[in-house]
């Protein structure tokens, strides 16, 4: 006899074999967005408002990116406020402030033979981490927008959802979600122009009538360094899954009598950073938030250990194991 | 409009609508002689309860047809051991939804319902809308309700927090944004491409 679920299961069948074959379909849409969008970041002229809200604030930014024969120049202004600028070129970062404070450049980690594949996104690894959703269409700045969801596969790290622009593949909007799928912060253009007539017009903080700016000073920083952990001095066999160390600094705060080590880990897409520093008296102790940021501190065998980052607190409190006894 | 559709917008009000007929429901929303319907069922339900006011079923109407229309937005983590059964997923998409309804509704109502003299809060009527709709399934509260009361109610804090207590000791917060500055400096190498996460260093670099 026939049975009633086997009926059913044949009715079934085709339909359940089609739904992991969608999914895949649309991860893989999803992963040609972001590595389109990759490129679009480097190679198009774009100038544009947008607004980043974080917490209860709201900060209203200026960007302005050009690409002329391969040289880059990005500039992010500060609309409200006071008036802060970073510009980025090819082999630097540079962080310009008003009046009397200064201006600090930072120069790349990188070789420059690297630079175009700096930005580059993981996409292997942010797949480990994250499931990428097609999402469908929407609108930002009165353009056309493909959406990609990037739901976390644990607690480990938030949710986010991005908008792509259909036209260039220009991130429009970024979106950060909690554990709970409350929105922490939300980056999104109002309005933006893209092509050629866009072009690199000098300082926009000069522009604004910012006259007092202090001449720039270079700081100086570690030659690029990527350490075995398991040669680390540090316990980090308690890394939360899915993150990976991507830059480590010595000797930070040298000229302020004190010695700070800095890691860096990343998932793909979120990121936190440790500070360790032997001391004789605790700062952090505990947790701590400012917007989507969380912190977290322990003070252990003479050192002060503190991570910082735009993931959950629990993620970084793996850091009471690190101090090794 | 069939009778059935008549029942389905009596139902949704009473907060009887099954779940699997909000997708028939927000298409029957889209003519104006269900809405006008639901306006006159909703104008009657308030009656009714003894809370007729000067209520704008219009709004809440529109509100509604457009929350119907919203399709849910989930980016909790997914829990590998729940999201296998139906009747998770269907409590879930079900909740979520009369959630987000019952969130607009309270929203405009708010609203309208600000007594004479008293200046309505503003609150943009689309930005709810776009909120993930999880949101709402918390335990009904007034930031909730109105995400930007807190906000309004409170001055901007540039404080870190701790389990609801400002980190008062000026050394740490100064300590911890220039952490989070040089994290923010080098981070750019592992994330989004581009200015965007340049914007977050903008953003905390001021405090």
């Amino acid at each position: 006899m026939t049975s009633i679920k086997s009926v059913s299961l044949r009715l079934w069948l085709p339909v359940l074999l089609l739904v992991p074959l969608l999914a895949h379909s649309g991860s893989r849409q999803a992963t040609y967005w972001l590595e389109k969008m990759t490129r679009a970041v480097h190679e198009i002229n774009y100038d544009g408002h947008f607004v980043y809200l974080h917490g209860n604030h709201i900060e209203s930014l200026r960007t302005v990116h050009t690409n002329h024969q391969g040289h880059e120049i990005e500039r992010l202004f500060s609309l409200n406020g006071e008036a802060r600028e970073i510009v980025r070129d090819n082999e630097s970062v540079t962080r310009i402030l008003p009046n009397d404070r200064e201006i600090s450049t930072t120069r790349r980690l990188l070789d420059q033979q690297y630079f175009s594949n700096f930005f580059v996104l993981d996409i292997e690894q942010i797949l480990k981490n994250y499931q990428l959703i097609n999402a469908g269409h929407g609108r930002v700045a009165d353009r056309m927008t493909h959406v990609i969801r990037f739901v976390p596969r644990d607690n480990l790290r938030y949710g986010y959802r991005l908008h792509v622009d259909d036209e260039t593949a220009l991130p429009l909007q970024w979106e950060m979600f909690d554990e709970n799928s409350n929105r922490v912060s939300t980056i999104m253009f109002t309005s933006i122009s893209v092509g050629d007539e866009v072009s690199d017009s000098g300082p926009l903080l000069a522009s604004s009538g910012e006259q007092n700016l202090r001449k720039s000073k270079v700081m100086s920083t570690a030659e690029p360094e990527v350490p075995s952990l398991a040669e680390a001095r540090w316990d980090f066999s308690s890394l939360p899954d899915g993150f990976v160390i991507k830059h480590h600094r010595d000797g930070i705060r040298k000229d302020e009598g004190r010695n700070i080590e800095q890691y860096i880990f990343s998932d793909g897409i979120a990121s936190f950073s440790v500070y360790i520093e032997q001391t004789d008296h605790s700062r952090l102790t505990g947790s701590a938030r400012l917007g989507a940021l969380n912190a977290f501190g322990v003070f252990s065998g003479g050192y002060q250990v503190t991570a910082v980052g735009e993931v959950p607190s629990d993620t970084l409190a793996f850091i009471h194991n690190l101090v090794k006894p | 409009m069939s009778d059935k559709t008549n029942e389905k917008i009596s139902a949704f009000i009473d907060a009887e609508l099954k779940q699997q007929d909000y997708a028939t429901l927000a298409d029957s929303m889209a003519s104006t002689t269900s809405r006008d319907k639901a306006q006159r069922y909703l104008m009657v339900s308030e009656i009714l309860k003894g809370q007729a006011s000067e209520v704008n079923a219009r709004n809440v109407v529109d509100s509604v047809s457009r929350a119907l229309q919203l399709e849910p937005t989930v980016l909790a983590p997914i829990d590998r051991k729940q999201s296998h059964t139906a009747g998770w997923k269907t409590w879930f998409a079900g909740g979520a939804i009369a959630a987000s309804v019952a969130m607009l509704s309270l929203f405009n109502l708010g609203v309208i319902s600000t007594g004479p003299g008293q200046a309505p809060a503003q609150f943009p009527g689309q930005f709810p809308e776009q909120f993930p709709v999880t949101v709402a399934v918390k335990p009904p509260e007034t930031s909730l309700n109105n995400p930007y009361a807190t906000a309004m109610a409170q001055p901007a804090s540039t404080q870190w927090t701790t389990a609801g207590q400002s980190v008062s000791a000026a050394e740490i917060e100064k300590e911890l944004n220039r952490f989070l500055i040089e994290h923010s400096e080098y981070t750019n190498q592992a994330g989004m491409p581009g200015m965007l996460p340049y914007a977050t260093f903008v953003a905390y670099d001021k405090y």
